[in-house]
């Protein structure tokens, strides 16, 4: 059967661009005291980071695998080099950039995304960023968007060790360790109190080598009053042998100040994709997260808000593609911890070709939680029956005044939807991607009209394998 | 001895403490007197464990360390078995009644051959219920995880309860029902017991073709409640009916896991849990409905509906839902919380004090699901353990 146009306007091939490992240096696979001394060594950390590393190993080595959630046996962190950066730079100027580089999120679309819809752009490769720029009117404001790397060792220096890894320690699960161990790269943020940023920042992150890890953290601070959108995009091309991504982002979100954090999580499908998030929220405050989750191999995502705050609130807005070889374990927490607050989910996953897609969330309401609410709404659909699709939500009530809301279906595609659309000209191949692309409409109405295009697109190539 | 009982089939994270509950110095129980009514029409037995086997192979929703306890108590068990075609509208009577300080067991095995219909009703009680004296928790330990700080992820051990068995008020029963096909089996199960007793009471049933069992579990009181019902809906259209209500107060528990199992195709399962929390209780309800391979055209549904009346009360709810079959339906509803504003200002605006309305409403759960109870006098009997 004949393809569909739209369908073949999509290019998977953008994402599977591999750059041959030359003119790079690459750590050697393993996790050992001295490999971490190593990165320490090339990143010239602080001696609170040097040690905060090698403690950070001592736990990971002391903390079991997850034994709830999808195997991870293929992981052999023997075999992973946990840090591969190109011999460059960060540069503030895309022409600086080395070709080969400049060429892959040329064809990603980073640089023109830049110019047309976004204040501030972070490219990661590897390890290491190699643009970081924000725009003048944006710096302007007092808006600090940079390397963490750069903040690290900067004028931000106090704010990032007062702050990092405070929301996610180590200690809270084994890739939590293993990311304080080796993390390297990603973005720092910070938006003065009162500063409306009215366009998002975006950082994008791109793993090229085959067998390596990227391990980026992202700090973002939004003062009182403040607000910002943050868009995280990730890809990596695929190859025969496992990679890892470990990533931690920590948000602080303070007094009525707003953030919304958006991700479209691309990457290849050998990818072991154990990242963790977290938002803590002051009075009035708000965490809007928008996640939208195609790529990996095996995926534990679960950003966590925790509503710190009189009145502060929580949106978390997500669907899930789980297709064939793929183990998407996705979901969220939401920890009412103070009067007032409320919290909403809403999320949408879908599984064919054998895809097991899993949903997983919490909410936990303490003694504290006075007059809090929240409501949960998760939809799953199986579009054949060779596939998986499990809902598993936990809630945790231990006040008397709270509302707590909690509602999930499963289910397949109608026939009578089918039988409609059909009865309206469209073939049922049509009609039924277009269903699914109604279905994750959640996400991508609440995404810049850009990435919204970009995730329909996705949703429709991998529809592209069972129908027709 | 120690045990494991009440396992989520799919597990979560470690920190919520809710993937099974450790039972840590669980005596061995010996085999209680049970007063029975048995109708004419149905069978009853008793076999020692020379004579038959107690039907082990359906497995409980309580898990394997029960059938191991109870296995290692060397007590028969009691069958009643209607025979094929025939439809008895009068209940077999079960009333369990325990003393403190005796640990109790008993196995129940009821057999509905093909198109028959029975119903059986079990009453559980303590001796103590009668008294005027009301007997102290003490024994209870506190759930980890109770401080106020946030929940990492994986924090320590393997997300269990950990709850010492007190050492002379136990009781546990197991039951297990065989319907066969076209048949109908009615288990309603009423349980007021002592403050400071643990109670297991584990169900497992395997229905046959068109087969329809119907439960109605009402708990009143009892210090650690762990209820356990697993069900096979492995042939074709057939289904489950599962209500559950309690009315917990002071220090009492209740943790709950119930599972139906959609491998027949047309299979349909519905979990309806309601309930009121007082006082300083605890409840957990794990709710699972699985669509395994071959169960086309299957339906579960799950529902929950939750009254907080307490400030210390704590409430606990996992459903889950697994799938792996395209053809299926499933959903689950919770709602959890506290009265209504606008039904507690219109109560209140025609002069029914608050404490009182509270007292209706935790009375009108119960009242409706004892009114799907279509015995007159087990109706009864809920309408005196609520007095």
């Amino acid at each position: 059967m004949k393809e569909k146009t739209w369908v073949e306007d999509v290019n998977r091939s953008i994402y599977d661009i591999k750059n041959e490992e030359k003119d790079v240096y690459r750590l050697k696979a393993g996790l050992t005291p001295e490999i971490v001394a190593q990165i320490s060594d090339e990143k010239h950390d602080p001696d609170w980071m040097r040690e905060f590393r090698q403690r950070s190993l001592e736990i990971y080595n002391e903390i079991p695998v997850p034994d709830w959630g999808p195997s991870i046996e293929g992981l052999n962190m023997d075999k992973i080099a946990t840090y591969v950066r190109t011999n460059t730079d960060m540069k503030a100027n895309w022409e600086d950039v080395p070709e080969e580089i400049k060429k892959t999120f040329d064809l990603l679309g980073i640089p023109q995304a830049e110019r047309e819809s976004l204040a501030g752009v972070g490219a990661q490769y590897d390890s290491e960023l190699v643009y970081h720029n924000v725009k003048k009117e944006v710096a302007e404001q007092g808006v600090v968007y940079t390397d963490m790397e750069s903040a690290l060792n900067g004028e931000y220096a106090d704010m990032v060790k007062s702050h990092f890894m405070k929301l996610v320690p180590p200690r809270d699960h084994k890739f939590a360790a293993l990311h304080g161990a080796v993390w390297s790269g990603g973005s720092f943020v910070y938006v003065p109190p009162g500063v409306k940023v009215d366009i998002p920042l975006q950082s994008y992150f791109r793993l090229n080598a085959p067998g390596a890890g990227q391990f980026e953290h992202t700090l973002i601070i939004v003062d009182e009053g403040a607000d910002l959108h943050f868009i995280e995009g990730c890809s990596a091309p695929k190859y025969n042998v496992a990679n890892l991504h470990a990533g931690c982002v920590e948000l602080f979100v303070g007094k009525n100040a707003r953030l919304r954090y958006s991700t479209i999580e691309n990457w290849s499908k050998n990818m072991y994709n154990l990242n963790t998030k977290r938002a803590r929220v002051e009075a009035g405050g708000k965490i809007e997260w928008v996640s939208g989750s195609f790529g990996s191999h095996v995926s534990y995502l679960y950003p966590m808000s925790i509503l710190n705050g009189d009145g502060a609130r929580a949106e978390f807005t997500g669907v899930t593609f789980a297709g064939q070889g793929q183990n998407l374990d996705t979901g969220a927490k939401m920890v009412h911890n103070a009067p007032n607050t409320s919290s909403y989910m809403n999320t949408r996953s879908i599984s064919k070709g054998g895809g097991i897609s899993t949903f997983r969330s919490s909410v936990v309401v303490s003694p504290k939680a006075k007059h809090s609410k929240s409501s949960v709404s998760c939809q799953s659909l199986m579009l054949d029956r060779i596939s998986r699709s499990d809902t598993i939500p936990a809630m945790d009530i231990r006040t008397n005044d709270a509302d707590i809301g909690h509602e999930a279906k499963i289910g397949r595609i109608s026939d009578e939807a089918v039988f409609y659309l059909m009865s309206r000209g469209l073939p049922e191949d049509e009609a039924r991607a277009m269903i699914v692309s109604g279905f994750a409409d959640n996400v991508s109405k609440e995404l810049p009209v850009e990435y919204a295009v970009e995730m329909n697109n996705l949703i429709r190539l991998e529809m592209k394998g069972s129908i027709g | 001895m120690d045990m494991t009982v009440n396992r989520l089939p799919a597990p979560t994270w470690n920190w919520l403490r809710v993937n099974e509950v450790n039972l840590r110095g669980v005596p061995v129980p010996a085999e209680s007197q049970i007063e029975m009514e048995t109708p004419d029409t149905i069978s009853y037995s008793y076999y020692n464990n020379e004579e038959k086997n107690f039907p082990t192979g359906i497995p409980g929703g309580v898990g394997a360390d029960l059938d191991a306890l109870l296995a290692s108590c060397n007590g028969g068990f009691h069958s009643w078995e209607i025979v094929s075609g025939r439809k008895e509208s009068e209940p077999v009577r079960l009333r369990f009644c325990y003393e403190a300080g005796k640990p109790a067991q008993n196995r129940i095995d009821i057999h509905a051959c093909e198109n028959s219909e029975i119903t059986v009703i079990m009453d559980f009680r303590g001796k103590v219920v009668m008294g005027s004296e009301e007997m102290t928790h003490q024994n209870r330990l506190e759930i980890p995880g109770d401080s106020n700080e946030i929940p990492g992820e994986e924090a320590d051990g393997k997300g269990t309860d950990a709850v010492a068995a007190l050492q002379n008020d136990f009781a546990a029963v197991q039951t297990k029902i065989r319907a066969e096909r076209g048949a109908k089996v009615h288990l309603v199960q009423v349980q007021k017991l002592p403050a400071d007793m643990m109670f297991l009471n584990d169900v497992g049933t395997s229905c046959g073709e068109g087969a329809q069992v119907e439960t109605i579990q009402i708990v009143l009181g009892g210090g650690e409640t762990y209820m356990g019902m697993r069900t096979e809906l492995g042939a074709k259209a057939s289904a489950l009916e599962s209500k559950i209500g309690y009315l917990l107060d002071k220090k009492e528990s209740l943790d709950m896991n119930y599972l139906a199992y959609h491998t027949g195709a047309k299979t349909t399962s519905h979990m309806d849990v309601s309930g009121v929390l007082r006082g300083e209780s605890r409840k957990l309800f794990r709710g699972t409905i699985d669509f395994r391979n071959g169960s086309v055209g299957a339906k579960g549904d799950e529902k929950e509906d939750v009254l907080l009346f307490s400030e210390g009360v704590v409430n606990r709810t996992i459903p889950l839902i697994l799938c792996e079959e395209e053809d299926v339906e499933g959903n689950h509803g919770a709602t959890i919380g506290r009265l209504d504003d606008a039904l507690l200002f219109y109560l209140a605006s025609r002069g029914i004090e608050e404490q009182e309305i509270y007292e209706m409403m935790a009375r009108a759960r119960i009242d409706a699901i004892c009114s799907e109870i279509s015995d007159e006098k087990t109706r009864e009997l809920v309408q005196g353990y609520l007095a």
